[in-house]
């Protein structure tokens, strides 16, 4: 299994049993980088768009794969829809919070929180 | 199960030393309210407001809306298994204090939504600008965690709709409603002709601030299962979701679900309501692939002809549901989807993250994308902080002459996926 995410959080909390690659990119690029994993033979174990927080609104996000041996069409068109769907919503600049660290700290638990409810079904 | 609802009609809403109800004026202790809230350690403070339709005043970050209500006949007590006891609900006699409800507000997290505007533009969006509102303001404890703080809002929230539910127990209702659902062999004898449907309701599961909870227990980690319908309406369900304001249920949407009461409405004229799916949104793929196919076999079990589905957020529960449209539909079982779209601000773009031919008769809840300018208000509980910031909120949202320009999205039930939302094409 490989964790792609953005979430700093998720990193430190999984970086000594998870493989992780973290990279520190906004989230429609995270998707993106995990569309260019499914095609090579990755699939999805979770759902790109998680959680109800919108693609404008959160500027992290963590998603789970799994390495396969062939192309995997539902992850191809699951994964195309999303980012198709984040065309679909205004992007806020990070520094335009009102309080910038408080509300990134949140999102950042908010996503931590998706990835551990997942982990906990995955285990 | 039969279940008799009797409505006592609120139409105004008041503080005063004593709590009572009296000639449709709901009568508040404010001491009380307050003491009840702070028997929970994690609350430091607690202010009450009131909001009355017309006036104006924006309710600002909403977490939960829900309508008093007490069991005065029958087994177990409103809200079981969260607030109270496990014992199964649903029978017996119900007394609902209809036109007011509590509202519970203040931010958990830096980002929250949810707008109740009581008057204006933003008032026609939300079913809540119509109700006489007790608002809780409650702030925590310094440290207290996002988990913890939850919580304790959506605890006090039953406690206190429970406690004003109270008030009704020895009323006498101002109209009356009964519902009823036979067994499964007297529904096949009681209506050999008629179609078999019932009511596949997702729940939202997917983690923090994003769950729900049955008789008490963390929708994530369940099955899908059956319940009757009238259960619902004794709080069987209850929202522990705080995010999506336009397409939340509140537990006063589970509470009044008009998907379960317009099927009862045609029970036994045009269908036969068989009972309740319940099913999740949980955040694994494999969890949402084994929901759905639980969804479909109890459907083939139950030997349906058809099926309503109706879900809850976005993204995420688009694939639930199409994964139940599609193998339900597969089992021969018709369904009907109910949803919003999150088309963009022309409504031009792909509604759904999620789509299949099997799901061609669909409702919708309307475009959340839609943008709508809010009047300044004279009143504001809670905080306008985080408007800027809001799903549906963008920089610059909030203007210097007070008018919030915003996307549905952060309002409160404005596109609710249960069709409990005022939006339509008529």
């Amino acid at each position: 299994m490989l964790c792609i995410t953005n979430n700093k959080l998720v990193l430190d909390e999984y970086k000594n049993t998870l493989n992780i690659e973290y990279y520190d990119i906004p989230l429609k690029d995270i998707l993106i980088k995990t569309r260019d994993k499914i095609h090579e033979h990755y699939k999805l174990l979770t759902h790109p768009l998680s959680g109800s927080i919108k693609p404008g609104e959160t500027p992290y996000k963590t998603i789970f794969i799994e390495k396969g041996n062939k192309l995997d069409m539902d992850s191809v068109i699951l994964i195309e829809n999303c980012i198709n769907m984040c065309n679909n919503f205004e992007i806020i600049d990070k520094s335009k919070y009102l309080n910038p660290e408080k509300s990134i700290q949140d999102f950042e638990i908010i996503d931590l929180s998706l990835a551990k409810s997942a982990l906990s079904s995955i285990h | 199960m039969k279940l008799e609802l009797g409505y006592i009609l609120i139409k105004d809403i008041q503080f005063s030393n004593v709590s009572k109800v009296e000639n449709g004026t709901l009568f508040v202790n404010q001491d009380e309210i307050k003491a009840l809230v702070l028997e929970d350690e994690n609350i430091a403070s607690c202010e009450l407001d009131l909001a009355r339709p017309g006036e104006s005043i924006r309710i600002t970050p909403v977490k939960d809306v829900i309508e008093p209500r007490v069991k005065v006949e029958g087994t177990g007590s409103i809200f079981p298994g969260t607030l109270n006891k496990v014992e199964t609900v649903g029978n017996g006699k119900t007394h609902v204090l209809k036109g007011c409800a509590v509202v519970t507000a203040g931010k958990v997290v830096g980002f929250q939504e949810g707008i109740i505007d009581m008057v204006g533009e933003g008032a026609k969006y939300t079913p809540f600008s119509q109700l006489n509102n007790l608002v809780l303001v409650m702030n925590p404890v310094d440290g207290l965690k996002p988990h913890e703080h939850e919580k304790s809002l959506r605890m006090a929230g039953l406690k206190v709709a429970a406690h004003i539910g109270e008030l009704a127990r020895n009323l006498t209702p101002c109209e009356t409603e009964v519902f009823e659902t036979p067994s499964i062999s007297e529904g096949i004898k009681m209506y050999p002709n008629l179609p078999r449907v019932a009511y596949v309701q997702m729940l939202q599961s997917q983690g923090l601030l994003h769950d729900t909870y049955v008789y008490g227990v963390d929708a994530k980690q369940t099955l899908s299962t059956l319940i009757y319908p009238t259960e619902i309406m004794d709080g069987a369900i209850i929202s522990g979701n705080c995010v999506s304001a336009c397409d939340k249920n509140t537990t006063y949407h589970h509470l009044n679900n008009p998907v379960v009461h317009d099927l009862f409405a045609e029970h036994g004229k045009t269908l036969n309501f068989v009972c309740t799916i319940l099913t999740n949104e949980n955040v694994f793929l494999m969890d949402k692939e084994r929901s759905s196919d639980w969804s479909a076999k109890l459907s083939e079990m139950l030997g349906l002809d058809g099926v309503i589905i109706s879900q809850e957020g976005f993204g995420n529960p688009d694939t639930d549901l199409i994964m139940n449209c599609k193998k339900i539909e597969a089992k021969g079982v018709k369904t009907v989807i109910i949803t919003d779209e999150y088309a963009g601000r022309d409504g031009k773009s792909q509604s759904l993250a999620d789509a299949d031919a099997a799901a061609d008769a669909v409702v919708t809840g309307g475009n959340a994308n839609e943008v709508v300018v809010l009047p300044k208000l004279d009143k504001v509980i809670g905080s306008l902080d985080w408007v800027d910031t809001c799903a549906g909120g963008f920089d610059g949202s909030l203007a210097k002459d007070g008018t919030i320009t915003v996307e549905i999205q952060a309002i409160t039930g404005a596109t609710n996926e249960l069709g409990f939302n005022k939006l339509s094409a008529r």
